[in-house]
């Protein structure tokens, strides 16, 4: 554009061209035929309006006729082909560099085995002859390194660059290659046979378990496949988070986020999946997508429950209401801040909790406390003698009302829960105040039935509609 | 709706060095990793269940009704997220101490 605005000038043309003849080749202008400059000159003249727009881009024509524009074209193509061989002496270079740099190792490596103490430290900094979790970084990397020249060299040569070898190097890069390939058998191989052992001893587990046992394994085994168990044990076997949507309703009701467990990626998979014998054979695009995720940084999603709610759960859903779903009693994100306030320990997995609470109060703990079993079977054997005092409404309120005052967020109490059946006292993890807070918000689907015992008072929960409860569920405070 | 990270483990595939290795090597190695953690869970699962209630648990198991199912078996393993992440870990390093 510059040189259009010079020619553009009408006041001195011959020198704009001298000025453009200069401006390409300002060192060869001595070289430049004076007289094509002059003839091109005068068809300028004889071309040039400067109120015609037009015009101008004719003169873009005739500088291409311009010699020292020719030459310059010329130049352009030496130096892109002085570029490419550079590049190409370049590639070279690094890739003897690569090569002297393996040869050395492997130089190393053969001097390492005729050395015993040397290579006692060499093998272990490259994370042979010794108990190794893999590969040492040095080691990883020169394979690593020397993997990709060898892929470099491939492609160079599917693309007929001609980069030779001398058979020397030749030689170290088919061993090197070598190298690569019975470093990744040998790593598969003991990666796989320390699986083995692994799995050998969990199958002598499994022989152990008891006939019923056994059978009751097949089952849950069956269950936990259709539930995608694998999904959620998958993605964090290769470092991908799992997450969970914030509303953990269905998680009460459905085995923690097995269900919801579905990354969406995976989704046609899934479907295939579930549908395969025993359920648990996780399928390789499963694992695919989990890898293609990983590598993405993305984390595995538990979906939203509208997408996994069966019809009777969505009934289910529907009579409980928003209020239940966000209640801190199924959601999973309330437990776990509970957990870090140390309020309340799980007390079906913590014995340390257990202990502690029989220091305190011995009735506290239904679990461990044997003396509270007692009582509680006293108790319930009253209830089964006896016909089943149902509390007024105005009673029912009384009862909320102690059961408020008597707990607080800071001052929490075990929910003991009894199997009619067999009797068996077990604890469901739960605060009384979670329930209360349940019970306030679903009065009409709650009873409370009362007995007084041991100085306690055993409060009786009847799930009315069988909603929130499966069974009667006791507690004492 | 946002969603929170319930748990996260660090990589196998980074921890036993098997990045080197081809695709469908990981993936042999994942899914046979998966089944063992599966297992384990599952073997803890039932340590949990007493003899008393074993019966009434194959009774459970043995039916139709999933929710019933869902709900025992979250009554027995309350904590099964942790679990499978002890799992996962204590698998990841008996696999590297056991690797010769």
């Amino acid at each position: 554009m510059e040189n259009k605005e010079k020619i553009d000038n009408e006041e001195d043309k011959i020198l704009e061209v001298d000025e453009l003849s200069n401006a390409y080749n300002p060192d060869k202008s001595s070289e430049v035929d004076n007289s094509k400059i002059i003839e091109i000159k005068d068809i300028v003249d004889d071309k040039i309006d400067p109120t015609k727009p037009d015009e101008i881009i004719e003169i873009e024509d005739l500088e291409k006729q311009l010699p020292h524009n020719r030459e310059f074209d010329e130049e352009n193509k030496i130096e892109d082909i002085l570029n490419k061989g550079k590049e190409i002496k370049e590639n070279r270079e690094e890739v003897e560099f690569i090569i002297n740099e393996i040869e050395r190792w492997l130089e190393d490596l053969r001097l390492a085995k005729d050395d015993k103490n040397k290579g006692k430290g060499l093998l272990a900094k490259l994370g042979l002859g010794k108990k190794s979790t893999g590969l040492s970084e040095d080691y990883k990397k020169i394979l690593l390194g020397g993997n990709n020249i060898a892929k470099q060299v491939n492609l160079l040569k599917e693309n007929n660059k001609n980069i030779e070898f001398t058979a020397d190097q030749q030689e170290v890069l088919n061993t090197f290659e070598r190298l690569f390939e019975d470093e990744k058998e040998s790593l598969s191989e003991s990666v796989k046979k320390s699986i083995e052992k692994s799995e050998e001893n969990t199958a002598e587990e499994i022989e152990d378990i008891s006939p019923e046992q056994k059978k009751l394994l097949d089952k849950v085994k069956k269950f936990l496949g259709n539930k995608r168990v694998q999904f959620v044990i998958g993605a964090l076997i290769i470092g991908l988070a799992v997450a969970a949507p914030p509303t953990g309703a269905l998680s009460f009701y459905t085995l923690g986020l097995l269900p919801g467990f579905l990354p969406a990626s995976a989704a046609t998979s899934a479907t295939a999946l579930t549908s395969a014998a025993g359920g648990l054979l996780i399928s390789r695009e499963v694992i695919e997508a989990f890898f293609k995720k990983a590598k993405e940084g993305e984390v595995i999603k538990i979906a939203e429950p509208e997408t996994i709610v069966n019809n009777d759960e969505r009934e289910e859903e529907d009579l409980v209401g928003e209020e239940v779903l966000d209640n801190p009693v199924v959601s999973e994100e309330h437990q776990e801040k509970e957990i870090e306030e140390e309020m309340f320990d799980n007390p079906v997995v913590s014995e340390e909790h257990q202990e502690e609470e029989i220091e305190e109060e011995m009735f506290d703990n239904p679990v461990a406390s044997g003396e509270y079993q007692q009582a509680q079977k006293e108790v319930n054997e009253e209830f089964d003698e006896e016909p089943i005092e149902t509390s007024e409404p105005k009673e029912e309120k009384d009862y909320f009302k102690i059961i408020q005052e008597g707990i607080n967020e800071k001052d929490p109490i075990e929910v003991g829960f009894k199997d009619k059946r067999t009797g068996r006292v077990d604890s469901w993890g739960w605060r009384a105040v979670d329930i209360v807070k349940s019970i306030n918000n679903q009065p009409d689907k709650i009873r409370i039935e009362k007995k007084v015992a041991n100085g306690g008072v055993s409060l009786k929960l009847v799930d009315l509609n069988d909603l929130m409860f499966k069974k009667s569920d006791q507690f004492r405070v | 709706m946002e969603k929170e990270i319930v748990t996260k483990c660090e990589s196998a595939i980074e921890e036993l060095g098997l990045d080197i290795l081809p695709e469908e090597e990981k993936v042999e190695i994942i899914q046979r990793m998966t089944d063992l953690v599966c297992d384990r869970v599952m073997l803890k699962l039932i340590s949990r269940i007493s003899d008393e209630e074993i019966e009434e648990a194959n009774d459970i198991m043995s039916g139709t009704d999933e929710k019933k199912q869902a709900e025992f078996l979250a009554i027995k393993m309350p904590d099964f997220l942790s679990v499978v992440e002890e799992e996962v870990n204590n698998a990841k390093k008996e696999i590297n101490n056991n690797i010769e």
